[in-house]
């Protein structure tokens, strides 16, 4: 298994406020794969990604990603780890915004030794016209693409993904959902997509399904429906 | 690293930011370091030139010349000297010039222009009074009636301040100044027999201290006959004349005893032969005596026996006329004329009977004369007795009355003889006393004074000490504020970036290189900033050392680009820098990549500050002031400093303008002399007064400075203080107070270096009195104090100009002079002042300009909020900019008391080598004035941040958000 979590569990808050996000998950997901992680809002599916992410930190449970315990990690080694197997693709793009499209990806091109070729990341995500463009100046499913870009440069063997889609319109959207298997099929990425979208769910190889703080569904899909023709 | 590309557009895109900061950072270095540069390339000239010129470790003044014996023998011992004899002469416009003779080893002529003076009639002046009077070399001028040609234009050393008293508060370039001549014509002028000040320059070879050649000084020989100068000479003859009168009356008094002595042994021998001899005569008196009384004893028979016979014979007589038949009788008493009768009757008839009666009567008058003789002489004998007696008497008296002179006498002589002895013995004393304290050694020296002591040597450096000290503070204090303004501005960035920053955590970036990062914006704007401003700051050099090189005197100033000056200006800000804003960003960085993503940040407690039922705008102002706390304390010290420095300017202009007036106000005579020579009678129309410099210690600097003891009677008529009160009881003026700090009770202790005497007296009053550093007492005390005689003056106080010879005259002051020299200050000063508030005003616009837009910068979602809720823009700045007026108001209640307590300190270190006191004074129009000025910035400043806020546009924030 490439990532491995077991029986996780995560608070927050004291007292009154207690809350318990994550109670128990476990699960594991080959290399390779898109998995998609569904659930209402407030459910842990965020928590879940960061903490797989290394940014969040759990109570108890483990977390193995590409055999490495990352929740016994120190923060500047959590910073390696994100730095060398990881790419994080955000809702809301966080795009440097004095920096031009492909300065944007250039930084991240800085964090490895062996980055993609870069134009050959703006052909693909068809960003090499917008290349010179300030994030201002593009649309959202633009800023997306750049940082998914962004994310790819240093070919991460794990891309995590928080609602890539939440703050698109539908078109943009399934443009960045075909990118994404587009990327899955092209550089063998493993993909951790939180989303709301159930739509997603069909294009994804595994879906899990959260709810309160625990697994409700979790489950492979054998047939994978092309992202060109989700609708929602 | 690519990040870092967006450097170039975060500047571009908030160039007034960024370019507020760098002009601010450049125009505060180039102002610190061009006064600081300005102070070392003041120095480093002045220590060129004092090197190259042999400037003296000293000099002193004496009566006499030093004879060429002693002058080797100074030398010997470790001190060379040099001549350095001046005479002040009247030059243009009737300033005064002091003319020295060219100098050959010590306090060379640094020519800046021509060449020495080396003929008779020739002169090289001191550059700044040739400038002032627009004289050129090969020019000519009268000095003291006669004229010269200037040869040459040059300084001198031991005259960079060029004043004509060392205690003396400023130069006055146009009325004093100095000249050199030819040895020559040095030498007709002293013929001239004008009055000259036998000055010395000296050079200590590292054998001798100063103080041991200021006792060896003392010590040397004088020959009071060669005093030169007649007013001298006048007062040694006064002293003179005094011990040779003494001398002379005791001799004569000696001498008076002598005789005295001799003459009351000889009446003591007189008076005992007198005594001797009316011994002798009572004796012989009481033998007399004896004898006599035996006589006396027969006188009654002897009588009457001459009687009887008589008696008989007149009864023989009487028979015989019986006889002759002639009927007369006759008496002892009438027989001559009975006789003679009877002749006459009987005419020439009867020869025969006239021959008997003839004969009768012969025999009658024979017989009564011896009747009559024995009578007398036993009347004789009785007297005689009788006065044998009382010679005895008398005698016996005599004697007694001649023992007892005798012996008064002798008592006499042996006192006049003691007398004598004594006085033999008092003359050895006065004589003795006239040698010991009336042998005047008449101590050739005058004064003493080392180079370090020296204002006119001195002042130039420390003056411009003090302004570099200042600076350099200062630049300290407005780097470290702009440091922590640019962190604040970075941190708002940061804030601004937060998810950005977040994200790139996620990606893998650790803190080091985004610390990196956010620290190359700050340090570039810094270190580019510092080394423009310090290029800035020596370039300005030569405008900021102007005022300097056109007041005091030394030749053109050479660049220098001294190395701690590169390190303060360039390596300091950006270590300052460095440092806070690593303390700062580092904080800023060390936040959770997760809450960063989220924009989560850190509340401040005084955020939640419950603030109970208060009125929405307040409310809403004091939130967002608490919101903003970080932002607001910053632009409170940016204001603080800002008015601190305004404060400062403000106090520098009130100090020397009340200097200015109450130099006016304060003296009411118009012409003050001082004396070196006093005539024995003053004019009458003048006040007398006595005067003494002596030296205090100087708590501020830890030196010396001098002090003039006046001492005055009641009746003067220009101080109106009471006298009374202990012997060292002293009034003080206000300006003694204040320079060294002293109060009303106070026990204080004044020294007279050259003597080697300190002087203690007690604080009796503070009076005021602006001129230079005066204390008073009573006249008739100070001359005790001094041993000086009960009628000693030196000093001359008169509403008119006096007709007094030159050469008796030390210094005359008039307040014309005073109050033009204090006005001078006032102008040497103007341009500080001019500088200090320009850069306040500047500083305190910019600040808050800067500050109050980043604020509202970081509050733009919330403005556009509360726009698209219908707030109009009054409202909206009312809300935002009546916050800063919190900060603004507060800062400024708060800043104008405490600064002023702040410069109050500060001020007394900045003027402590001003020969006066000062106080950092403001007067309420200043006041006034300073609130004007930051109210007007606070409206340039609103106006400019309300055209800002008219420019947020609700729909690209609202986008932004998103």
């Amino acid at each position: 298994m490439f990532i491995e979590v077991n029986d996780i569990k995560k608070s927050y808050g004291e007292g009154g406020s207690y809350v318990q996000v994550l109670k128990g998950i476990s699960t594991g997901i080959e290399k390779g794969q898109i998995c998609a992680i569904l659930g209402p809002s407030g459910s842990g599916k965020s928590t879940l990604l960061n903490t797989i992410g290394g940014l969040d930190t759990i109570d108890s449970g483990s977390i193995k990603i590409s055999n490495i315990e990352i929740t016994k990690l120190n923060p500047k080694e959590l910073s390696l780890y994100r730095r060398n197997l990881l790419g994080f693709i955000f809702q809301f793009y966080n795009l440097v915004p004095n920096l031009t499209v492909k300065e944007n990806i250039q930084v991240c091109e800085y964090l490895t030794k062996t980055p993609l070729d870069i134009n050959e990341l703006l052909e693909v995500l068809g960003l090499t016209e917008h290349q010179k463009k300030f994030p201002s100046q593009l649309s959202g499913g633009q800023q997306q693409r750049c940082a998914i870009a962004r994310a790819l440069i240093k070919n991460p063997e794990l891309l995590l993904c928080d609602e890539p889609t939440g703050a698109l319109d539908y078109q943009a959207s399934r443009e960045i959902l075909m990118l994404i298997e587009k990327i899955n099929k092209k550089y063998g990425t493993t993909m951790l997509i939180v989303t709301h979208n159930t739509a997603i769910k069909e294009m994804v190889h595994r879906v899990i399904k959260i709810k309160d703080g625990q697994i409700s569904e979790d489950y492979a899909n054998k047939v994978l429906k092309p992202a060109s023709q989700l609708e929602w | 690293m690519i990040l870092n590309k967006r450097i170039i557009r975060e500047l571009k895109e908030n160039w007034v930011r960024y370019g507020a900061l760098v002009f601010l950072i450049i125009f505060s270095l180039g102002l610190v370091v061009s006064m600081a540069g300005s102070t070392d390339v003041v120095n480093y000239t002045i220590d060129t030139n004092n090197e190259k010129n042999q400037l003296e470790d000293g000099e002193f003044s004496v009566y006499v010349p030093l004879t060429e014996n002693q002058k080797l023998e100074l030398e010997k011992m470790g001190a060379k000297t040099e001549e350095s004899f001046y005479m002040d002469l009247m030059g243009a416009e009737k300033s005064i010039l002091r003319i020295f003779e060219n100098r050959k080893n010590i306090n060379t002529i640094e020519l800046e222009e021509g060449r020495l003076a080396d003929q008779m009639g020739e002169i090289v002046l001191e550059k700044h009074y040739a400038e002032n009077y627009g004289i050129r070399v090969g020019q000519s001028m009268i000095v003291n009636q006669k004229n010269y040609l200037v040869t040459g234009i040059g300084t001198v050393p031991d005259y960079s301040n060029v004043v004509q008293n060392v205690s003396d508060v400023l130069a006055d370039l146009k009325q004093f100044s100095i000249g050199f001549v030819s040895e020559a014509e040095f030498k007709q002028l002293l013929a001239e027999d004008i009055n000259v000040e036998y000055n010395y320059s000296y050079k200590l070879d590292g054998n001798l201290t100063a103080s041991e050649l200021k006792e060896k000084l003392v010590d040397l020989d004088f020959d009071k006959t060669k005093v030169a100068n007649k007013y001298m000479q006048e007062i040694i003859n006064t002293i003179e004349k005094g011990k040779n009168d003494l001398s002379g009356g005791v001799n004569d008094l000696a001498d008076g005893t002598q005789i005295l002595a001799n003459g009351t042994s000889s009446l003591k021998q007189g008076t005992n032969e007198l005594a001797d001899g009316a011994g002798s005569l009572a004796n012989g008196t009481d033998q007399l005596s004896a004898g006599l009384e035996e006589l006396t004893s027969s006188n009654i028979t002897l009588n009457k026996a001459a009687d009887d016979v008589f008696q008989g014979m007149i009864a023989q007589v009487n028979s015989e006329f019986e006889k002759m038949g002639m009927t007369v009788t006759i008496t002892g008493d009438n027989y001559s004329a009975v006789i003679d009768g009877l002749i006459k009757a009987i005419g020439g008839s009867d020869a025969n009977a006239v021959i008997v009666l003839n004969t009768m009567k012969a025999q009658l008058d024979s017989y009564k004369k011896f009747k009559d003789g024995l009578s007398a002489y036993t009347n004789g004998v009785e007297s005689a007795y009788s006065g044998s007696a009382e010679l005895s008497v008398g005698a016996a008296d005599l004697y007694q009355g001649s023992v007892a002179v005798a012996s008064g006498v002798s008592t006499l002589s042996n006192g006049s003889s003691e007398l004598n002895s004594g006085m033999g013995e008092f003359k050895n004393q006065v004589t003795s006393f006239i040698d010991e304290n009336m042998d005047y050694q008449y101590v050739n020296l005058i004064a003493f004074l080392e180079a370090d002591d020296n204002q006119r040597i001195t002042s130039c450096k420390s003056d411009a000490a003090i302004n570099k000290n200042s600076a350099l503070i200062a630049g300290v204090i407005i780097i470290t504020l702009i440091a922590y303004m640019i962190s604040v501005f970075v941190i708002h960035t940061i804030d601004k970036e937060s998810a950005v920053i977040g994200a790139l955590y996620s990606m893998g970036y650790v803190k080091k290189e985004l610390l990196r990062h956010f620290m190359i914006l700050p340090m570039l704007i810094v270190t580019a900033s510092a080394m423009l401003g310090t290029g800035l700051g020596f370039l300005l050099i030569g405008e900021n050392i102007k005022e300097n090189v056109a007041y005091y005197s030394y030749p053109g100033y050479s660049m220098v680009f001294p190395p701690y000056l590169l390190i303060y200006g360039v390596l300091l800000p950006v270590l300052i820098a460095l440092l806070v804003n690593y303390m700062v960003i580092n904080s800023k960085l060390s936040m959770a990549p997760l809450k960063l993503l989220r924009r989560e940040k850190k509340q401040h407690k005084l955020a939640n500050i419950d603030l109970k039922e208060m009125g929405f705008i307040n409310r809403y102002r004091i939130r967002q002031l608490l919101r903003e706390i970080r932002g607001n304390l910053t632009m409170f010290w940016g204001l603080f400093i800002a008015i601190l420095l305004m404060v400062f300017g403000f106090s520098i202009y009130g100090s020397v303008s009340a200097y200015v007036n109450n130099v006016a106000s304060d003296v009411e005579y118009n012409y003050l002399y001082f004396l070196k020579y006093p005539m024995e009678n003053a004019p009458n129309d003048v006040t007398k007064a006595y005067t003494e410099s002596l030296t205090a210690e100087l708590y501020l600097t830890g030196g010396e400075m001098d002090v003039t003891v006046q001492g005055i009677d009641d009746e003067n008529p220009y101080f109106d203080f009471p006298l009374d009160g202990e012997k060292n009881d002293v009034i003080i003026s206000d300006s003694v107070a204040n320079k060294f700090g002293y109060k009303v009770g106070d026990e204080i202790t004044l020294s007279d270096n050259l003597e080697d005497r300190n002087y203690n007296f007690r604080v009796k009053e503070v009076v005021s009195f602006a001129s230079g550093l005066y204390i008073f007492m009573d006249i008739k005390d100070m001359r005790e104090l001094f041993g000086q005689e009960d009628d000693y003056y030196n000093t001359l106080m008169s509403d008119h100009e006096l007709d007094i010879e030159a050469g008796r005259i030390a210094t005359v002051i008039t307040v014309d002079k005073m109050v033009a020299a204090a006005r001078q200050m006032f102008t040497m000063m103007y341009g500080l002042v001019i500088t200090i508030l320009g850069a306040s005003v500047m500083l305190f616009a910019i600040v808050m300009y800067l500050l109050v837009k980043m604020m509202i910068d970081k509050s733009t979602f919330s403005i556009s909020l509360i726009k698209v809720f219908g707030y109009n823009e009054r409202e909206i700045k009312k809300l935002y900019l009546g916050t800063t007026f919190y900060t603004v108001a507060l800062s400024t209640l708060i800043a104008i008391p405490v600064s002023k307590m702040i410069i109050n300190k500060i001020y007394p270190y900045m003027v402590s080598n001003v020969s006066a006191g000062m106080n950092a004074t403001m007067s309420p129009q200043s006041y006034l004035i300073m609130v004007a000025i930051i109210l007007s910035a606070y409206a340039i400043v609103n106006f400019m941040i309300g055209r800002h806020l008219k420019k947020i546009s609700l729909v690209e924030i609202l986008k932004e958000r998103e």
